[in-house]
């Protein structure tokens, strides 16, 4: 199918829901904007948290060193209007970091919640320590698809993101190599949960689990696998 | 409360799924010709090297292949999918049969092959030791695990491997790669040791640990693992073991037993014709006791007249220190890691960089001009691979993928 | 000696019990904290052994936790949780070795170090751990006896209830499933629980 004809069709599905499916997603105010969870809010909305995550490396990788150093976790969304929004995230701990930015479009139908997105990825790592003088850098794109469904106080979301790495240069003393073309280099799935923890404090925290292969997370290992493999992570916040 | 259960449910799912993977290199079984046929000569052995063009399975292998005699094997080695093929033969009457499997070194993808050169295509000529006056042509299939192989391929000399003033180390890591390769034997083994040449390495690097009595065994992690060893009661340092218990209580991750030093040196000498072994002394203290082992298995090596180095490896200060207090470290050949000063110091003959610090094309230069060679340490990638062989002079690399260093090695 | 120990602890069961308080009726919106502590004694099994070696080989013991807990009213509550996990032994004599005929004696157990987060409706609690567990062997071949240890990273998961004696005690049972991943040891376990309260704000 063309990317005309797709692009009107998905433009249609969207009319066709908001339509038929009245927007019940400001039954919330916006006191309780949250960063994950995918229903619409009103325009203007921000939400922002901060806290850690880890991905753990497998054993494949990084044999007795385990490499899951905990890296600073930033999650933020702005609402520029009902449905649409800007998300980004950034992941940061110097040896390896990695800051996105999207856009995305939710819809509300009662307690289940549903958002598209798209996100651009920037990682890049510095290792500058005995036996290394190494950095690394690369782009990708992440699509993911949320569904959120909201327990009483409790807001749980699945998501589901592609990883198309676009590019990645590597750079070792005075060489460099990089390598260039998009490819499905994996999945991620996310299972995170947001819920007032105590006094209106709410907190987000979840597993995510990367299937793929071995990507910005290893770079330092500069591992040369060709084969998926199972990273799994968790995080934890809290939402400013 | 039974739907929050689904985070940490799912969370166990995810982090109990530590299945082992194992891929084991397939054989002909009862079909193999192999013990029907004769050795060849060495000179036989030269005449089939060289680069062969690939017909029927370039989506395999691609278009052009390196094809190098290693002490017992032939193998091949591909610049497409990582691919090698590592093959035993000789001649039965006037063909040349040679049989093995092929594999994937970077997945898990191998199957069987059995190629054969006919005596029209160079075989008769190859079987008595002559020049071919024909061009060589290697007929044969391949097949996918162990089916039998059913796909044609044809092989055909383009011309003979360049001849180099030089020698150049293809050095297997943890003598032939590590268990996550998915080799069929496991890392720092005596079964790995003994096939390393067939993937490509003429060289292998060990690492020594000593055990709670002072014996020195090879064995890569400080601890007992399940990446590497098999026994419920194997847990913690291996240098809280005895040998004896070792012995009894672990076995490496395939079933064997973690060698000896002494038996890994031994199976070096009398079993392959490997010409360099790189000791990485994990444990200092190990030291003087490899001393004596290094110096005793050269003595065995001379005397079998096998031409072999065996290098103390010296990754920190500290082992450069107990290196030079001990009193036979002159006659100790060693290969040093860290920077300039401390390979002259400690008089290495090789110095071993971290290719992550670059090419250092004037370092090496330095080096080579005090009568030192270099080997860049652990190179795995052919982008990678091709740098370091274009824009510096190395003597050799370490690698988890002695295939592809010797692709792109020989193939230039 | 690892069996007197938890065999003590099971014998120490005589606090009154406060665990995460219940919502008294739905329309009680009142937020106040509890802090308890949990002591368990049972027996564990090994689910998964990976011996290969002859002899009387014995998979798990009686096993006995501790837990410290905190929370509110929510369903979340939080903890720390450690005590003593017996998970094999063996023992054989003129076992054949490629070194010869020995006598063999080897043991194997685990200390946990866990966060606890508790979940709860109806008595009815759900506890789950991610921490550490110290994974200890003792060894004796030949003669000579090696003792080793080390750290693992590994997660827990228990089911349990508890029946009120009294406003303060509870007295329960609880199943509970350890995975000490990086050893690749697994194991269940099945514990009577008394339940004691600490503070409360």
């Amino acid at each position: 199918m063309g990317i005309m004809r797709s692009s009107k069709l998905i433009f249609g599905l969207l009319l066709a829901t908001r339509l038929n499916f009245p927007n019940e997603a400001f039954s919330q105010d916006s006191s309780r904007t949250l960063v994950l969870f995918p229903s619409p809010y009103p325009a203007g909305a921000f939400r922002i948290s901060t806290g850690v995550s880890v991905t753990l490396i497998p054993r494949a990788i990084s044999e007795e060193s385990l490499l899951q150093l905990p890296l600073i976790d930033i999650r933020s969304r702005y609402w520029l209007t009902d449905n649409l929004f800007i998300l980004g995230q950034a992941n940061v701990v110097y040896l390896t970091n990695q800051v996105t930015l999207g856009i995305g479009w939710s819809y509300s139908f009662g307690s289940v919640s549903l958002a598209l997105s798209d996100e651009v990825g920037y990682w890049f790592g510095f290792a500058d320590f005995q036996g290394f003088e190494s950095t690394a850098m690369g782009i990708s794109n992440i699509p993911s698809v949320a569904l959120g469904v909201e327990f009483e106080e409790i807001f749980v979301t699945l998501r589901t993101e592609a990883l198309i790495p676009f590019g990645q240069r590597t750079t070792f003393g005075t060489a460099s190599v990089g390598r260039f073309g998009p490819r499905l280099a994996g999945f991620a799935f996310t299972l995170a949960v947001e819920e007032e923890l105590w006094k209106n404090n709410y907190f987000l925290y979840g597993i995510r689990v990367q299937y793929s292969l071995p990507l910005y997370q290893t770079w330092l290992a500069f591992s040369s696998f060709n084969r998926w493999i199972v990273f799994p992570g968790f995080f934890i916040g809290y939402e400013l | 409360m039974m739907k929050i259960l689904i985070i940490p449910l799912l969370a166990f799912a995810v982090l109990s799924c530590a299945g082992d993977l194992t891929v084991s290199a397939p054989d002909f079984g009862d079909n193999s010709l192999i013990a029907q046929t004769s050795a060849l000569s060495d000179s036989s052995k030269l005449r089939i090297e060289g680069i062969y063009s690939v017909e029927g399975g370039e989506a395999n292998f691609g278009r052009t292949v390196v094809a190098k005699w290693n002490g017992k094997f032939f193998s091949f080695f591909a610049g497409t999918n990582s691919a090698y093929v590592a093959l035993q033969g000789g001649r039965l009457d006037s063909t040349l049969v040679f049989e093995g499997y092929w594999r994937y070194a970077q997945d898990l993808n191998t199957g069987l092959m059995r190629l054969r050169i006919e005596a029209s295509e160079g075989g008769r000529e190859l079987s008595q030791g002559m020049i071919p006056s024909v061009p060589v042509v290697i007929r044969g299939s391949f097949g996918d695990g162990s089916s039998q192989p059913t796909n044609p391929i044809v092989l055909k000399l383009v011309r003979p491997l360049s001849q180099r003033s030089t020698p150049f180390w293809i050095i297997a890591h943890r003598a032939g790669g590590r268990n996550s390769d998915l080799l069929p034997e496991s890392e720092n083994s005596l079964g790995i040791i003994q096939i390393a040449e067939g993937l490509g390495a003429n060289g292998v690097e060990i690492d020594v640990r000593l055990t709670q009595d002072g014996i020195p065994v090879i064995y890569h992690d400080e601890n007992l693992n399940p990446r590497l060893v098999k026994g419920e009661f194997c847990i913690g340092p291996i240098a809280n073991y005895t040998y004896a218990h070792l012995r009894t209580l672990c076995t490496l991750k395939n079933g064997e037993q973690i060698p000896t030093l002494a038996e890994a040196l031994e199976t070096v000498v009398m079993k392959t014709s490997l010409s360099l072994v790189w000791l990485d002394i994990k444990a200092e203290d190990a030291i003087a006791p490899v001393i004596q082992l290094q110096r005793q298995y050269l003595q065995l090596a001379a005397s079998v007249g096998r031409s072999v180095e065996l290098l103390i490896g010296l990754p920190s200060l500290s082992a450069v220190e107990k290196y030079l207090a001990d009193s036979s470290h002159g006659t100790a050949p060693a290969i040093c890691e860290l920077d300039l000063a401390d390979v002259r110091r400690a008089n290495a003959v090789v110095w071993a960089p971290a290719w992550t610090l670059g090419p250092m094309l004037q370092k090496v230069t330095e080096m080579h001009n005090e009568g030192r060679r270099v080997f860049f340490w652990t190179l795995d990638g052919s982008e990678f691979i091709k740098v370091f062989l274009n824009q510096s002079m190395p003597d050799g690399m370490v690698t988890n993928y002695p295939s592809i260093v010797a692709y792109e090695y020989y193939v230039r | 000696m690892n069996t007197t120990f938890a065999s003590i602890l099971m014998a120490v069961l005589v606090v009154p019990v406060l665990s995460i308080a219940q919502p008294a009726a739905t329309s009680d919106t009142t937020k106040f904290f509890r802090a308890g502590i949990e002591m368990a004694g049972g027996y564990a099994y090994r689910l998964r052994s990976t011996n290969t070696l002859p002899g009387n080989y014995v998979r798990g013991g009686a096993t006995a936790r501790l837990r410290l807990k905190w929370g509110s009213h929510s369903v979340v509550g939080a903890g720390i949780e450690t005590g003593w996990l017996p998970i094999s032994s063996l023992s054989a004599t003129n076992s054949s070795t490629t070194l010869g005929t020995t006598d063999l004696e080897a043991s194997l157990n685990a200390v946990p170090v866990l966060f606890v987060a508790a979940f709860q409706r109806f008595n009815i609690q759900l506890h789950v751990g991610l921490g550490f567990y110290n994974v200890r062997v003792s060894s004796t071949v030949f003669g000579s006896t090696i003792r080793s240890s080390e750290w693992d990273f590994g997660y827990m998961l228990s089911l349990g209830y508890a029946y009120p004696l009294s406003p303060a005690v509870k007295l329960g049972a609880e199943v509970k499933w350890d995975n000490i991943s990086e050893a690749q040891i697994s194991m269940l376990s099945a514990c009577v629980r008394v339940m004691v309260p600490l503070w409360e704000w």
